[in-house]
């Protein structure tokens, strides 16, 4: 038995083999009370099936799974305080939306004039009250997805496990519930554990994100954390995009490790001290939105990377165009927003390509 | 250009097919023609002994030749009035409901069972619960026969006879269940259990009702089987006559034109069970 933390729900050295092939391995999370966490990566990185053992529909080969202070492994799903959300939402096709949402309180025994109640206030708070007496099978993909949280989270669980919830949307309806997920999730302060492959989503709705790959926990940290200071190559890779590259180290200075690829050019990273020297190589990357793009001539100072560059390619996006810029560093990705249409550099144009010492990360191995 | 042109040549064709179509209207092609006289001819060489036998059980007189002058139901009273047809149409019924009740739980468990096995054990099981009924009737009857006197040493009877109907039935019953498991969507069943179901409140309350459409059209097919059944309850039934050997014996002992009042009377309870077991079985969406 375990821990006092106060972990809503945990994993500890938990491994879950199919077969010879291990979904997850030997991962140990933390999801704090109340906090909206998201278990972000790839298809087959485990994260389903992580997910999966904390409702209870997988036994955990080693490990243990903790819910608020207690031993869960052994139980099973139907006496576990927790419910899920189902991709699928796998709605009862047989019944009507209110007999979808009391379902869990009936099999409680709860009595019939409370069901009444939290069943027409959560069809509430989903904003589907007026759906309470039509059939399951006649819903919208949208109105399944808010049926389905409701059936969930009428049950008060502890933690609300919710397994790509909205990957069944369009793209429109995706945005607008992934707003309304988050907002729902901060007024019943509900402990929400959110798989996604999406990362923009992840993001965009979670306090931490745990990013996974190959059944591995490679880093938990907030949104910002995640984003700007990637704790592995996976990670900055998987979220957001980046342009990697690789140079020996010149200086190292104040933390500021300056490279010159040619000689009247120059790159500046952030390198924390006595993690590189003079003459070692250094592998780093940096966010499409932290390179600025100068008419050629400006001069950045000393500390900040100077390289030349052509534009090969830019790509419209709307909000804002990529720039793809051939430099000595190999392509670079560049995001400007598409809000001053003037000094907007053209195709084939040369620029000076700049960004502040801060603005790039070293890579982890 | 190309399509200017290819649109030009549809134009012109449009006009011709036009054209083609009315004058088809009026007089089909050979082959057309060829074809109706088939489908007709087959569909009377199916149906033609079932419309004699039915319009011959309303001719008022006791001979079977055309044309019919007189209408009556004459023959249908003077079933209804003999006890021992009303006897034999009472076993009838009851062999049904016992071979339904029997195999349609049995069917379903197998099923759910046979869901759970590998794709490839499933489909070599699926194949296998065919060959009893691919067996001949005769053979089958004849084992039934002797499995039940040298081997178990049951009297025949009529619940011996619901036996051997609920081995027939039975294979069809699990076909029939497997069309409707294999549409069944078992994630549905987490979500029960999530929702704090045991394994047993899931299938009550989600399992059950969602196939139930399949679940009694499977169990009227039974009863239709069961009631239609001759070969097995011959052998098996003893002296407890179902409508079919009732018939049976009847006709032995001559043409009777009463025979043909039972016969439409078995002939529409069947069809029937049949229709209504296939709408619903036809899977809703």
């Amino acid at each position: 038995m375990s821990t006092e933390s106060s972990a809503a729900i945990a994993l500890e050295r938990v491994t879950k083999r199919f077969g010879s092939f291990a979904a997850v391995d030997d991962v140990s999370l933390e999801v704090v009370e109340g906090e909206f966490f998201a278990l972000l990566g790839p298809s087959g990185c485990g994260k389903t099936t992580s997910l999966r053992m904390m409702a209870g529909f997988e036994r955990p080969d080693a490990g243990s799974i903790v819910l608020r202070g207690r031993d869960v492994t052994d139980v099973p799903p139907n006496r576990r305080p927790v419910n899920l959300v189902f991709q699928h939402y796998e709605l009862f096709p047989h019944m009507t939306v209110f007999q979808n949402v009391a379902y869990g309180l009936r099999l409680r025994g709860v009595a019939k004039r409370e069901i009444q109640e939290r069943v027409g206030e959560m069809l509430h708070v989903v904003r589907v009250a007026e759906l309470a007496a039509r059939d399951a099978r006649t819903l919208s993909g949208g109105q399944r997805q808010r049926v389905a949280l409701a059936r969930a989270l009428v049950n008060r669980p502890a933690v609300l496990l919710l397994d790509e919830p909205l990957s069944a949307l369009d793209v429109k309806l995706r945005k607008q519930m992934q707003l309304e997920l988050k907002a729902i999730q901060h007024s019943l302060g509900t402990t929400f554990v959110y798989v996604t492959h999406d990362q923009e989503e992840a993001l965009l709705m979670s306090d931490r994100v745990a990013i996974m790959d190959r059944g591995q926990v490679l880093q938990v940290g907030t949104p910002r954390e995640i984003y700007e200071r990637p704790a592995a190559s996976f990670v900055a890779d998987f979220v957001g995009s980046l342009s990697p590259f690789e140079l020996r180290v010149d200086v190292l200075h104040d933390g500021v490790a300056l490279m010159h690829p040619t000689p009247d050019e120059r790159v500046a990273v952030t390198a924390p001290d006595g993690t590189h020297e003079g003459g070692s190589q250094l592998r780093a990357a940096v966010r499409p939105e932290r390179i600025r793009l100068m008419a050629v001539g400006t001069v950045p100072a000393p500390t900040e990377t100077a390289l030349h560059g052509v534009i090969e390619a830019i790509d419209y996006v709307g909000t804002l165009s990529q720039y793809r810029v051939l430099t000595a560093l190999g392509t670079l990705l560049s995001h400007r927003l598409n809000d001053d249409p003037t000094g907007a550099p053209l195709l084939g144009a040369s620029v000076t390509v700049t960004w502040s010492a801060d603005a790039a990360f070293v890579l982890p191995d | 250009m190309a399509g200017a042109l290819t649109g030009g040549a549809a134009a012109a064709g449009e006009v011709a097919t036009t054209r083609a179509a009315t004058e088809a209207r009026h007089r089909r092609p050979v082959h057309q023609r060829a074809a109706a006289a088939y489908v007709v001819l087959v569909f009377a060489f199916l149906f033609s002994p079932l419309v004699v036998v039915v319009v011959f059980s309303f001719n008022a007189i006791p001979r079977m030749a055309l044309p019919i002058t007189d209408v009556s139901l004459r023959w249908y009273q003077g079933v209804f009035g003999d006890p021992e047809v009303v006897r034999a149409i009472v076993r009838s019924a009851l062999a049904g409901l016992a071979t339904a009740v029997i195999a349609g739980p049995l069917g379903i468990a197998a099923a759910l069972g046979l869901h759970g096995l590998s794709a490839r054990t499933r489909s070599v099981l699926l194949s296998a619960v065919l060959i009893p009924i691919m067996a001949p009737g005769l053979l089958l009857a004849i084992a039934l026969a002797l499995y039940y006197r040298e081997l178990l040493r049951v009297e025949y009877s009529l619940p011996a006879a619901v036996g051997g109907h609920t081995l027939i039935a039975l294979p069809f019953v699990i076909l029939t269940m497997n069309a409707a498991v294999a549409g069944f969507r078992f994630s549905m069943l987490e979500a029960a259990r999530d929702l704090g179901a045991t394994r047993w409140q899931a299938f009550t309350t989600v399992t059950l009702p969602i196939l139930r459409p399949a679940v009694l059209g499977a169990m009227l097919l039974s009863i239709a089987i069961s009631v239609d059944e001759f070969i097995v309850s011959f052998f098996v039934a003893g002296r407890e006559t179902t409508l079919p050997m009732l018939i049976w014996s009847r006709v032995v002992r001559g043409v009777d034109p009463s025979l043909n009042a039972l016969a439409t009377i078995l002939l529409v309870v069947t069809s029937l069970l049949a229709l209504l077991a296939s709408r619903r079985t036809t899977v809703r969406v």
